[in-house]
């Protein structure tokens, strides 16, 4: 899977901290995810989109 | 203008409960240094073994209550310094817990060590009551460090507040950190199996430390996948 968190993430000008508050979720989780440590359900994926204003396929995309 | 009289006040309280909890801290050290002391003496004094082996069973019962009341001692110390600066990380409230399961898996070893010598003395037909106590508490830590890895809950700090359910991400580091216990467990119990086959009291005392290695895997890689997941 293709993780564009961060791109966005900073594209947006957010810190870790900030999109984490944002979505309701803990900064580790932003950060695990980021680093390809921890793959996010589904609610948890949309919840960053919403966050971050931007569709879901624009942060996680499958790879061939 | 009211409102600022309430804030004062509520910072008032937990600035009370600040210093209520360094008393507190300075009781458990005061306890657990106690413990200590007698568990020194119950080894060095020409005592009969019967007192000594009491007094051990007390020390290591009062020590694994110290730990556990430290800790929740510790959360709520933190939770309050957390509202007195207004402010609340939930990665702390993990790290936290990280941290917690080592230092208890890690005091098991202790227990682990006193429940092998009293399962051998069981096995060898010569245990008396105290051993089968200290076989039994033997127990206590590894079954707290994996019934805390299991819930699928977290406990807040905030006095008075209620458990809450883990997120994602924690359940994610439990799973991963049951798997490593499943896995250690098995090696263990094999080495177990192989040395009960070459002698068999060691299966049974050998059996306290298959807990303790799976307790203390399961503690460990919850704690390092905290580790990984703060930095970056």
């Amino acid at each position: 899977m293709i993780v564009r968190l961060k791109e966005v993430r900073t594209a947006a000008g957010l810190t870790q901290q900030e999109l984490a508050d944002r979505a309701g979720v803990s900064r580790k989780t932003v950060n695990t995810i980021e680093n390809r440590i921890f793959t996010p359900s589904v609610v948890v994926a949309l919840t960053l989109a919403k966050a971050l204003d931007a569709p879901l396929g624009a942060l996680f995309e499958l790879s061939d | 203008m009211v409102d600022q009289v309430e804030v004062e006040k509520r910072k008032a309280l937990v600035s009370a409960r600040l210093i209520r909890h360094r008393r507190e801290g300075v009781m458990l050290g005061c306890l657990a240094a106690g413990a200590l002391i007698l568990m020194v003496m119950a080894f060095q004094n020409p005592v009969p073994p019967l007192v000594a082996m009491v007094a051990l069973s007390l020390s290591l019962i009062v020590l694994g209550l110290t730990c556990l009341l430290f800790f929740d001692l510790w959360g709520r110390r933190d939770a309050d310094r957390d509202a007195l600066r207004e402010a609340w990380d939930r990665d702390q409230v993990q790290s936290a817990e990280a941290l917690q399961v080592v230092v208890m898996a890690a005091f098991g070893l202790l227990y682990m060590t006193f429940g092998a010598r009293a399962a051998w003395q069981i096995a060898l037909q010569n245990g008396d009551l105290v051993d089968w106590q200290a076989a039994v508490v033997s127990l206590a830590l590894p079954a707290v460090v994996i019934k805390m890895i299991l819930s699928g809950k977290r406990v807040q700090r905030r006095p008075g507040a209620a458990e809450k359910d883990a997120d994602e991400l924690t359940i994610h580091f439990r799973r991963s950190a049951v798997t490593w216990s499943f896995v250690a467990a098995l090696a263990a119990m094999a080495g177990v199996y192989i040395a009960g086959l070459i002698n068999a009291p060691l299966a049974t005392a050998g059996m306290p430390v298959v807990f303790e290695i799976s307790a203390l895997t399961a503690a460990l890689r919850y704690w390092w996948l905290d580790r990984q997941a703060s930095r970056g």
